[in-house]
C-alpha cells in the first residue's frame, strides 16, 4: 500500500527526436487497481517501466510514499512486476520460480516454502510445484508469474499486458482471478493493456494515453460516458462510437451524405452559445444509441433516419446492424428480435441527447 | 539427355579428368625432363646457374629442380608413392640411408665420374650401402669445425687459434673478460646440438663404438661421460639464453659481433656473410683433446648425387650428374657454397676456410657419428633436454647421468629389430 | 503422369549436391584413413616391404616412454587450454553482449586472430618470444623476460598463451551466440528479484546457454588433444620432447623417423580416444542440457 506520484515525467529514447512520454501527471492512492490503456506504441509500457526501474525517467520525479525513486534500483522499490511474455526462468521449478527473490534476500528456507507454498494455493499450483515451465500450458505459466509477483509481498504490483498471449476464454478467467486477487491482498497495482474491455472491467481508474500523452485520467464511467475528446470518445466501448462530420444549421446536424437529424434543445443552445452555428463539427453517437423500435421510434421522430442495412451481425443477445443513409455509414447495436436483412430498409432513431460534439479542429468535446 | 543428368555426367567427367590430369608427371614427345631433387635449400642457386648452362649445352633435355625445405619429409613420400626424382642430391646421411635401403638406387661404381672422387669419401657410401654399392657419388663435402671471428680475437689480444683443450677453454675465459661472448650457441633450432656433440663424440670414441651399440654390448652410459664433461664445459661459456636461441638469430648474432665463435660446420659461413658481407671468418679444427695429435676434422659428405633405378631417362641423368662433377663446375659450387670438393685437386682457396682446408684435402676426416645412428633415434632430443637442466642449475654429474640414460632408452628404443 | 514427374525431379536435385561431394570425401579422407588403420597391423617404413606383425605396434605403443609421454603432454595441454579459452571466451562474450560503446569493432578485432593460419601465428610469435618480448624484458629490467620462453621448460605456456589467443574468437562468438538467445525480459525479472551479477551469471545466464556451452567444450577438448600447428612453428616438439604432443610425435615419428606402421597404430589410437572423450562429453553434456531446458 502505497500512494505514488508522477511529476511532469518525460521519456526521450537516445537517438529518437521527440519525447515517447511527455508530461506524465499522476497521483495514484492507496489500494487503487489503476489501468493504462491506449493504442500500441502510445506510451504505456514505457511508463510502466519506468515506474519499475527498467527504464531511465528522462525528466520529472517518480514519488512513492514521499520519496523521490528516480535513481533507486529496481529491486529497492519494493515493487513486483508481471511480464506479458512471463519472463519465467525455464531451468528451474515453479517452486524456484517463485522462491528465487526471496532466496536472493536470503531468507530462511522455512520462510521460503511457506510463502511459496501459500501462494501456489492461492493461484491453485500447488500440484505443479516441480514442475519446470516448459511443461505448463500458458495460463499456468501466467499464474506462475503471478506468484512469483506475491511472494515477494510488495508494494506494488506492475502487471504488463499479462493477459495479452492467452486464449480469449482463458483471459476473461484470468481477469476475474486478477481482480479477485487485488481485493485479497489490498494492494496497489498498476495493470497495461490495449484492450480496454479489460481496463473498463478491472480498473478503479483508468488512463488512457495516446502518442506519449495522457488524453483522460478518470473511472470506467466517467470515460465511457463523459469523454474529453473524439480520440478517448471512439477508444472506449465496442463497437466503436460512430462519428460523422457534419454541420451545424437550423437545428439540425447535416452533411451532404444523406444525414439529417434534429439536435436536442438543451444540447442545441449549448453549441450555438460556443460559436458552433453554420459550422463544421464532429457528431458522435454509440451503436448502442441507435434504435429501431417502435417505441423509440415514436418517442423520438425528429431524429428518425431512413437507413438500408448493409451487413447484419447475430452476436446472441444482441445484433450488428451496418447500416446507410445516405451514403452515410454507421453501425447499431439493437436487440436480436429486432432481426433485419441485408438490404432491408429500416427506420432508425438516432437518441441525439447521448450524442457527443467534437470540435473539428480541437478534437475536444464540446461541453 | 534430361538437363540434370547432363549436369551430372558433366560433373563426374570433369571429376574424372581433374583426377587423371593430377597424376599426369612430366615429359612431352620430343625433350627430355630430368627431376633433380635436393635436400639442401642454401645450394639452391648454384644450381640453377649449373642447370642454365647444361641446358644450353644440351637443348633437348630440360632439368626441374626442387629443393623444399622439409626435404626429409617430402623425400619419403616420393618414396611412398614409388615416384622417385631421376637424379637426387643428398647428403651422407639419413636421408641416403632410407633411399638406399629402399634399393632405388643405381650402382655407379662403373661410372667414369666416380672415379675423380676421393676414396675417403666413397668409403662413407660403400659402408652404409646395403652389399656396400657406390651408388652415391660423393659431391662436396662439409667440414666440422670452429668458426670463429678474426677481429674479435685480435681485440681479445689472442694471435694463434687453439690446438689443445685447454687451450681453448683459456680463450675463451679471455674472450669473457673482454667481455666477449666466446660461443654463440642457437640450440632452440635442435639440430646445432649436434654441431657440437658429433665432434667431441668423433674425437673421443672409437668408430668401433657404434656397432657395439647396435649390438647392445655397450652403452651410452658407460662410454660417454667425459664427452658430456666437455659438453657442459662449452655451454657455460655461451650467451645466456642459448637454449631460446634460433639457428638465425645465431648466426645473425655471430655476423654482427656479438659472440667470437660457432661450433658447427662450414656451412655456417655463407649464412653469416649473407647478413655481413665483409666480416672476417675463419675456421679452425676444433682441438677436442689435450693431444693434438688426435684431433681430427669431422667431415661428411655434404652433396653426393644418385640416379634412380627406375628412372626412364637414364642416360640423360649420367650426362648431368657427369656435366656437375666437371673439375670447372666443381670449383664453382665450391666456391659459391663455401664448400669442400670430394673430387680429387679441387681445393678450396677461400681465407675463411685456409685453417681447415689442408685436412679435407689431404682426407685426414673422420665421419659424423650420427650418420650411423638407427631411424628414429633424436639424439638432438637428449641434448636440448640437457640444456634445460643446465639452465634449471642441475648438477653436472647428475645432469650428465640423466642425459646418457635418456639417450640410452631412447637408443633402444629406436633399435626395434624385427 | 505430371505428379510423378515431379515427385522424381526434386529428389535428383539432392543427390547431385551430395553424391559427387561425398564420392570425394570417401576417396580423399576415408580411403587412406582406412589404409593407415591397415598398415598398423604391419611394420611398413613407409617404403620398401614390409608384413603383418599383428598388435605389436600396439603393445609396442605402450612400452615406448616418448609415446606414454606425449599422451601426458598432450592431455595436460588440452585440459589447460579447454578450461582457459572458455573461461575467457565467456567473459569475453558477457563483455561483448552488454552495451557498450565500439561493440562491432570490438567484435571484428576479437575475431582477426581466427582468420590467420595458425602456422603463420606460430611463427610470429616464435618471433616475438624469442627477440621481442626478451627486448622487451630488458627495457623495463624484469629479468623472467629475459629469456625465451620457448627454450626453456616453460615452453609449453608459450604454445598455450598463442592457442589460446587464437583459439578465443570462436568459442567467443558461439557464446555470444548463446548469450543472445537469452530472452532479455529474463534479466530484466531477475533484476527486479534482486539478483548480483555473479548470481545472476551462475543461476540465469550460465544454465541458459548450455547448448552452446556443449559445443564449445566438445569442439575443444578434440581440438586440442590435436594440438599440432602451433607446437611446429614454436618449438618443434622441443626442448628435449617436453612439447611433443601426440599429433607431433606421430609426425615427426612417422615421417622423419621412418615408424610409420608404429605411428599409424598412435594415430588410431588418438583417434579412439578422441572419439570416446567426446562421445562422453556429448552424453554428459546432454543430459545436463535436457535438465536445464
Amino acid at each position: 500500500m502505497v500512494e505514488i506520484n508522477l511529476k511532469h515525467i518525460y521519456k526521450e529514447y537516445d537517438g529518437n527526436s521527440s519525447y515517447s512520454v511527455s508530461d506524465f501527471n499522476l497521483d495514484i492512492k492507496d489500494k487503487e487497481f489503476i489501468v493504462f490503456v491506449g493504442p500500441s506504441g502510445c506510451g504505456k509500457s514505457t511508463t510502466l517501466r519506468m515506474i519499475a526501474g527498467l527504464e531511465d525517467i528522462t525528466d520529472g520525479d517518480l514519488v512513492m510514499d514521499g520519496k523521490v525513486m528516480n535513481d533507486v534500483a529496481p529491486k529497492d522499490r519494493d515493487i513486483a512486476m508481471v511480464f506479458q511474455n512471463y519472463a519465467l526462468y525455464p531451468n528451474m521449478t515453479v517452486f524456484d520460480n517463485m522462491g528465487f527473490g526471496l532466496k536472493i534476500k536470503k531468507m530462511p528456507k522455512d520462510e521460503i516454502q511457506k510463502k511459496v507454498e501459500n501462494a501456489a494455493e492461492i493461484l491453485g499450483l500447488t500440484e505443479f510445484l516441480q514442475r519446470k515451465p516448459a511443461a505448463l500450458s500458458g495460463g499456468q505459466r501466467q499464474r506462475v508469474a503471478l506468484g512469483r509477483a506475491i511472494v515477494r509481498n510488495p508494494k506494488l504490483f506492475l502487471l504488463d499486458e499479462p493477459l495479452s498471449n492467452l486464449d480469449a476464454k482463458l483471459r476473461v478467467q484470468m481477469r476475474t482471478q486478477i481482480a479477485q486477487l487485488h481485493q485479497r491482498l489490498q494492494t496497489n497495482m498498476i495493470y497495461v493493456t490495449h484492450d480496454q474491455v479489460e481496463a473498463m472491467t478491472m480498473a478503479d481508474r483508468i488512463v488512457i494515453m495516446n502518442d506519449g500523452k495522457i488524453q483522460q485520467v478518470g473511472t470506467p464511467s466517467q470515460l465511457y460516458n463523459e469523454p474529453v475528446n473524439k480520440f478517448v470518445a471512439g477508444f472506449m466501448g465496442s463497437p466503436a462510437m460512430n462519428f460523422f462530420d457534419a454541420t451545424l444549421r437550423d437545428g439540425h446536424v447535416v452533411n451532404n451524405k444523406g444525414l439529417n437529424v434534429v439536435v436536442p434543445e438543451g444540447r442545441l443552445k449549448k453549441l450555438v452559445d460556443q460559436g458552433y452555428n453554420n459550422k463544421k463539427l464532429v457528431v458522435g453517437i454509440r451503436p448502442e444509441d441507435i434504435h429501431t423500435e417502435q417505441v423509440a421510434i415514436q418517442t423520438m421522430p425528429d431524429s428518425v433516419v431512413d437507413a438500408t442495412v448493409v451487413v447484419s451481425e447475430l452476436l446472441g443477445v444482441d445484433s450488428m446492424l451496418y447500416s446507410k443513409t445516405g451514403d452515410t455509414e454507421f453501425v447499431a447495436q439493437v436487440n436480436a428480435r429486432d432481426y433485419h436483412e441485408p438490404g432491408e430498409s429500416v427506420e432508425m432513431a438516432f437518441e441525439m441527447s447521448k450524442a457527443h460534439f467534437f470540435d473539428m479542429d480541437t478534437q475536444l468535446t464540446i461541453e | 539427355m534430361k538437363k540434370s543428368t547432363k549436369l551430372l555426367v558433366g560433373l563426374a567427367s570433369m571429376l574424372s579428368l581433374s583426377l587423371l590430369l593430377s597424376g599426369c608427371g612430366s615429359s612431352s614427345s620430343k625433350s627430355t625432363t630430368i627431376q633433380f631433387f635436393s635436400t639442401k635449400t642454401e645450394n639452391a642457386s648454384t644450381y640453377k646457374q649449373l642447370i642454365s648452362q647444361f641446358e644450353k649445352k644440351n637443348p633437348n633435355i630440360k632439368v626441374q629442380l626442387s629443393s623444399p625445405s622439409n626435404a626429409g619429409t617430402v623425400l619419403k613420400s616420393d618414396l611412398a608413392k614409388n615416384s622417385i626424382p631421376d637424379v637426387m642430391a643428398v647428403g651422407g646421411d639419413v636421408n641416403y640411408q632410407q633411399v638406399q635401403k629402399a634399393g632405388v638406387l643405381e650402382d655407379l661404381s662403373g661410372e667414369s665420374f666416380t672415379k675423380t672422387t676421393m676414396p675417403e669419401y666413397q668409403k662413407m657410401i660403400t659402408s652404409i650401402s646395403k652389399g656396400n654399392k657406390l651408388d652415391a657419388v660423393p659431391y662436396a663435402t662439409n667440414a666440422s669445425g670452429i668458426v670463429y671471428n678474426k677481429t674479435l680475437f685480435a681485440k681479445a689480444g689472442i694471435t694463434k687459434t687453439p690446438t689443445t683443450w685447454n687451450e681453448l677453454i683459456t680463450d675463451a675465459k679471455t674472450l669473457k673478460a673482454h667481455g666477449i661472448t666466446p660461443f654463440e650457441m642457437p640450440f632452440q633450432d635442435s639440430w646445432t646440438t649436434m654441431g657440437v656433440f658429433n665432434q667431441l663424440d668423433s674425437n673421443m670414441i672409437s668408430s668401433s663404438w657404434i656397432n657395439k651399440r647396435l649390438d647392445n654390448k655397450t652403452t651410452f652410459l658407460s662410454s660417454h661421460k667425459g664427452v658430456m664433461q666437455k659438453y657442459l664445459t662449452l655451454c657455460k661459456y655461451a650467451q645466456s639464453d642459448y637454449m631460446g636461441t634460433s639457428y638465425n638469430d645465431g648466426t645473425k648474432a655471430l655476423a654482427e659481433g656479438k659472440a667470437a665463435m660457432m661450433i658447427n660446420g662450414n656451412f655456417v659461413i655463407p649464412q653469416a656473410k649473407q647478413l655481413k658481407k665483409n666480416i672476417k671468418l675463419d675456421m679452425f679444427k676444433m682441438p677436442v683433446n689435450n693431444d693434438s695429435s688426435k684431433n681430427k676434422v669431422t667431415s661428411g659428405i655434404d652433396v653426393a648425387f644418385a640416379i634412380s633405378k627406375k628412372s626412364k631417362v637414364q642416360a640423360a641423368d649420367k650426362k648431368f650428374v657427369k656435366f656437375l662433377m666437371s673439375k670447372k663446375n666443381s670449383q664453382l659450387y665450391n666456391k659459391q657454397q663455401f664448400s669442400f670438393s670430394a673430387i680429387k685437386g679441387v681445393a678450396q682457396k677461400d681465407a675463411s676456410l685456409e685453417g681447415i682446408s689442408s685436412y679435407l684435402t689431404s682426407g685426414n676426416v673422420v665421419n659424423y657419428p650420427d650418420h650411423y645412428y638407427p631411424d628414429g633415434f633424436d639424439m638432438t632430443a637428449v641434448l636440448t633436454q640437457t640444456g634445460v637442466n643446465q639452465s634449471k642449475g642441475m648438477s653436472d654429474s647428475k645432469n650428465i647421468t640423466a642425459t646418457l640414460k635418456k639417450a640410452d632408452k631412447a637408443f633402444d628404443s629406436a633399435n626395434v629389430k624385427d | 503422369m505430371k505428379s510423378r514427374k515431379k515427385g522424381k525431379k526434386i529428389p535428383l536435385t539432392y543427390y547431385m549436391m551430395v553424391v559427387p561431394i561425398g564420392i570425394l570425401f570417401f576417396i580423399f579422407h576415408t580411403v587412406p584413413f582406412l589404409r593407415g588403420v591397415f598398415y598398423s597391423f604391419t611394420n611398413w617404413t613407409g617404403y620398401g616391404s614390409w608384413k603383418f606383425v599383428g598388435l605389436k605396434n600396439y603393445l609396442y605403443m605402450f612400452g615406448n616412454s616418448n609415446i606414454t609421454d606425449a599422451y601426458w603432454f598432450t592431455f595436460k595441454f588440452a585440459l589447460f587450454a579447454t578450461i582457459l579459452v572458455n573461461a575467457i571466451a565467456l567473459a569475453i562474450a558477457i563483455g561483448l553482449n552488454s552495451n557498450i560503446k565500439f561493440q562491432s569493432l570490438l567484435k571484428a578485432v576479437y575475431f582477426v586472430p581466427y582468420m590467420l593460419g595458425s602456422l603463420i601465428v606460430g611463427f610470429v610469435f616464435k618471433f616475438i618470444f624469442s627477440n621481442l618480448i626478451p627486448q622487451f624484458g630488458h627495457l623495463i629490467h624484469l629479468p623472467i623476460l629475459y629469456n625465451n620462453i620457448l627454450g626453456t621448460t616453460h615452453a609449453w605456456i608459450g604454445i598455450l598463451i598463442v592457442t589460446i589467443w587464437q583459439g578465443l574468437a570462436f568459442n567467443t562468438l558461439i557464446y555470444l551466440a548463446g548469450l543472445q538467445s537469452v530472452d532479455p525480459e529474463i534479466y530484466e525479472a531477475a533484476a527486479l528479484d534482486g539478483v548480483g551479477p555473479w548470481q545472476k551469471f551462475r543461476d540465469i545466464t550460465f544454465p541458459l546457454i548450455a547448448p552452446f556451452f556443449t559445443i564449445n567444450l566438445v569442439l575443444s577438448v578434440k581440438g586440442y588433444l590435436m594440438v599440432f600447428d602451433q607446437i611446429m612453428a614454436m618449438t618443434n616438439g622441443g626442448p628435449g620432447n617436453s612439447t611433443t604432443s601426440i599429433s607431433v610425435e606421430i609426425y615427426t615419428q612417422g615421417f622423419q623417423g621412418s615408424q610409420f606402421a608404429i605411428q599409424s597404430a598412435n594415430a588410431v589410437v588418438l583417434f579412439i580416444v578422441v572419439l570416446v572423450i567426446s562421445l562422453i562429453q556429448l552424453r554428459i553434456l546432454n543430459k545436463r542440457e535436457e535438465k536445464l531446458s
